[in-house]
């Protein structure tokens, strides 16, 4: 056999593994149950007149940022787990590309949180996975532990097409395990600007002392109040974070005011201009901020306390 | 019924830049001073003028005339998903005057979470983004015509997404994001694509960015005399190459680079550092976790500061041939600390 031969055989019995193993990772709806396998699958999503550039590739955090350069550290503030990657090419026109990113976040709440930090306001949503939205030609999609991003060359209806047929494809394979995102359940629901909440896992409103911390906006009359939770190991960690909370106001702002509202207990921080009200319930942290009213700020701030979805 | 627990916490307000001055000295009154000092010999007729404060220095960028903070927000990152959002007055308040953020295509939400602040202060403050043009060849290929018309349509797309997403009809500059291969940087498609942007008044200056093959990449910069700005991703050892997430190999040093950076500023060009410190952060960061690695190139007085190490970085670069860095700022104590070192940094050179 000559060496072209040998060549091609180990290609063909690799491409066979390969296929093997994304087979026995199928689930029982046909979905795809391990990222390790998905090259396999992104490979056969290739759209139709496309080809796929080089090979899908997969990155681990350690060498995603050969791919996205500095954006990999929003990633792996998040956990991320694998990143799989193809670029598909027009066949007859190779400067059109479309690149699909899939990123395997660990977690649903983590899959979440880079979802919905990226996600403009005001985009066309989609019926794709848990939540989804195009802009132009491109899409974003949130399907349990993983985050998908097509980024298209051009806006046209083609490419508009093109990548929605792909965008189905792929979350069609892959596998939702249906675990729930707590602070979705446990931030109320009235009032709730729709899909505003986001979560952060580190630095959320620029502070570094908060982690695990989700956000939404609450429409109030008509004034748009940010809200935060955050959820903490005990009611003493919860106790400590709002110290340090008054301590950040104290630096930053103009002061604090300690208040009760019934059984609420409040620290209201004059930002300088604006307020931000901070409120411990058991292990959870959570408040208003940036509100210009501060009687408002109080106001919504007891609300949100009073209206937390505890399990 | 509202109750109010214990009385009010008198406290006077602590500005932020009362804050920052005060722990870099003994007081602001230094700093000031040392303000004076430093920008008094760049106020020139033809410069442009923007929120300069005392708490800041100031170095004119290239032949835009601009006096740009030595210390550039890069809001690219930062303002994924608005997070830090709330650092942008506090960086005003503290006299930076520009803002250096990316193209949607890349910095997911970042242009329009910047969109808020401009609309109060878009006159104040020098604003850059920047995008891609994307080639998909190897650094040292030639890209064609075709590539070349290709990526210029890409990128003038982008950019006007980026005005949209601003908010606004006008940026100060617009970079090449991100440039490796120094054929696109020559490409006069790309470079016409800018004029006519520039003819429709929707930008001010060209610029790049690049940090992989930055040396060549800046040496085509400087030999076309089109870019008013670089953005190159340097350290106080050398270049740093985002795509080993080290220092260059053969890397001269920054001391060594100094002829080449003297060139570019000849040239009329801006030179503004990033990635100056990513080396030294820990791996969640992207960096390699060690802190002193160029300690080696520190001068006694800057090495027994009380500067931390990405501070020193700062200091160093800003001491050697850069005219401003970008600091990717995710909090407030980040905020604080690269002020600091910005605002000081002549204080440890003789």
């Amino acid at each position: 056999m000559t060496s072209a031969g040998i060549l091609e055989r180990i290609l063909k019995l690799r491409l066979l593994a390969l296929t093997v193993a994304a087979v026995m990772s199928i689930g029982t709806y046909g979905q795809i149950i391990a990222s390790p396998s998905l090259p396999v699958m992104v490979a056969g999503s290739t759209p139709k007149g496309w080809q796929i550039f080089d090979e899908a590739k997969q990155f681990t955090p350690e060498n995603l940022y050969e791919q996205i350069n500095g954006r990999a550290a929003f990633f792996q503030a998040y956990d991320m787990i694998r990143m799989t990657y193809a670029r598909f090419v027009n066949s007859d026109e190779t400067t059109q590309f479309i690149n699909l990113s899939i990123y395997d976040m660990g977690t649903p709440t983590n899959a979440f949180g880079v979802f919905s930090a990226e996600r403009s306001q005001g985009e066309s949503s989609l019926d794709l996975g848990r939540a989804s939205y195009r802009s132009g030609a491109n899409y974003f999609i949130w399907k349990g532990q993983y985050y998908i991003r097509i980024i298209s060359a051009g806006t046209s209806d083609e490419f508009q097409r093109i990548g929605m047929d792909l965008a189905q494809k792929v979350t069609d394979f892959l596998l939702d395990s249906g675990e729930h995102v707590w602070g979705l359940s446990a931030l109320p629901l009235a009032d709730r600007m729709p899909e505003s909440v986001q979560y952060f896992k580190v630095d959320a409103m620029g502070l570094d002392f908060m982690r695990n911390t989700y956000t939404a906006t609450y429409r109030k009359g008509n004034t748009m109040v940010t809200a935060f939770l955050s959820r903490q190991d005990s009611a003493e960690s919860a106790r400590a974070k709002v110290v340090r909370y008054a301590a950040y106001a104290k630096k930053y702002g103009k002061g604090t005011d300690r208040l009760r509202a019934g059984e609420v207990e409040l620290v209201s921080c004059d930002m300088g201009g604006t307020y931000d009200v901070v409120y411990q319930k058991g292990p959870l942290i959570g408040g208003v901020t940036y509100v210009e009213d501060r009687s408002l700020a109080i106001r919504v701030a007891i609300e949100m306390w009073e209206k937390l979805r505890l399990e | 019924m509202i109750k109010k627990i214990k009385n009010r916490d008198s406290f006077d307000r602590r500005e932020f830049i009362k804050i920052v001055a005060t722990a870099a000295f003994s007081g602001p009154i230094l700093l000031s001073a040392a303000y004076s000092k430093s920008n008094e010999s760049i106020r020139t007729k033809e410069s442009i003028h923007r929120n300069e404060q005392p708490t800041m220095t100031y170095r004119k960028l290239g032949r835009t005339g601009f006096l740009s903070s030595r210390l550039v927000f890069g809001c690219g990152a930062a303002l994924t998903g608005g997070k830090a959002a709330r650092l942008l007055e506090r960086a005003f308040e503290a006299g930076i005057n520009h803002f250096d953020v990316g193209s949607d295509i890349y910095y997911k939400g970042s242009e329009r979470n910047l969109a808020p602040f401009l609309k109060n202060h878009r006159d104040q403050v020098w604003v850059v983004s920047k995008a891609p043009a994307i080639v998909y060849t190897k650094s040292g290929d030639s890209i064609t015509l075709e590539q070349a018309k290709s990526a210029a349509k890409y990128w003038t797309g982008l950019m006007d997404a980026s005005l949209k997403d601003l908010q606004t009809d006008y940026v100060d500059a617009y970079y090449l994001m991100a440039v490796d291969n120094p054929s696109l940087v020559r490409s006069e498609e790309v470079y016409n694509a800018f004029i006519k942007a520039k003819a429709a008044g929707k930008v001010g200056h060209f610029g790049l960015s690049t940090h992989k093959n930055a040396q060549k990449v800046l040496e085509a910069a400087i030999e076309t005399g089109w870019y008013d700005l670089a953005m190159i991703g340097i350290t106080p050892a050398g270049w740093y190459d985002w795509s080993t997430k080290s220092l260059a190999q053969d890397t001269s040093t920054l001391v060594e680079l100094q002829g080449l950076l003297k060139r570019a500023t000849e040239a009329g060009i801006g030179l503004v550092g990033m990635k100056t410190v990513r080396y030294l952060a820990p791996f969640w960061s992207l960096g390699k976790g060690d802190p002193s690695a160029f300690d080696k190139v520190y001068g006694e007085k800057l090495k027994s500061s009380s500067f931390s190490p990405f501070q020193r970085g700062y200091a160093y670069v800003l001491q050697h041939g850069i005219d401003v860095v970008n600091a990717d700022m995710q909090n407030f104590k980040h905020l604080e600390e690269n002020i600091i070192a910005a605002a000081t940094a002549d204080r440890y050179f003789s």
